[in-house]
């Protein structure tokens, strides 16, 4: 049976990132994830969130972001909303991961892990809102 | 995430554990660079104990084997698990580190 979602909501004021690994933690513990599941879960999520902190506000106001987990039978959905500026990080080109050391570059690495770790990912615009849906296979879970 | 670390001969071991991700990167990144500051000849990351990497984590590897490139360390890892594996796979920086299987094998190569 479906259970319900766990969502929590994160201010751009002090520390979201560890508050949020704790969120992590409860979605882990309550909905029994595997344990390989919950890990590519948290690099996705830090490098979201991380993106979201740096740059959806740059009036440098309060601003609050919203992560809602939930099991649909065998895959786990989770979305991260944010009244940020709109931002759809699959627009983000891939790295050029064969470059040499000199000339690598990071950006759009984080990206490039969410999209590869991840069974699916969908943007969306909704009513002035982020909404980044991340969507995992449970049963391929290694 | 935790350091810990240890001197064996010319090789400084760092053995890392638990997550560098964007909150735990910069304690990373300021105490290798501070060894490869110091003039350490070798420093061997030992990743066995790290549950992943995140992106700002792999800036970091970046930012310090360039330091290192251009000083006169060497910075080598080992120990890697298949999820670290497969990160460092997904971002092309296999080949931009020498990688050992074991921390004694590590140290054989760098020392």
């Amino acid at each position: 049976m479906p259970k319900a979602p766990i969502e929590a909501t994160f201010s751009n004021r002090g520390d979201a990132l560890p508050a949020i690994s704790r969120y992590l933690d409860r979605v882990g513990a309550q909905l029994s994830l595997p344990p390989g599941v919950l890990t590519d879960l948290r690099i996705a999520i830090d490098e979201v969130v991380t993106n979201i902190l740096s740059y959806a506000w740059p009036d440098d106001a309060p601003h609050d972001l919203t992560i809602r987990c939930r099991l649909l039978e065998s895959r786990l959905e989770t979305t991260i909303e944010d009244d940020g500026v709109a931002y759809d990080p699959l627009l983000t080109a891939a790295p050029d991961v064969e470059v040499p050391l000199a000339e690598r570059q990071v950006g759009g690495l984080g990206v490039h892990f969410v999209r590869n770790l991840m069974s699916g990912v969908a943007y969306e615009r909704v009513a002035g809102r982020n909404r980044l849906t991340l969507t995992q296979d449970l049963e391929t879970a290694k | 995430m935790n350091l810990n670390e240890r001197n064996v001969g010319e090789v400084t071991v760092i053995e890392i554990a638990g997550r560098i991700d964007s909150v735990q990167s910069p304690k990373l990144h300021e105490r290798v660079a501070a060894l490869v500051t110091s003039g350490r000849s070798a420093i061997l990351l030992d990743l066995s104990k790290v549950e992943y990497i995140s992106s700002a984590g792999f800036r970091v590897l970046l930012l310090l084997a360039r330091q290192a490139g251009q000083g006169k360390s060497r910075l080598a890892l080992c120990g890697l698990s298949p999820k670290v594996r497969q990160l460092f796979d997904l971002g092309g920086f296999l080949d931009l580190f020498p990688i050992s299987s074991t921390q004694e094998e590590g140290i054989a190569a760098a020392g």
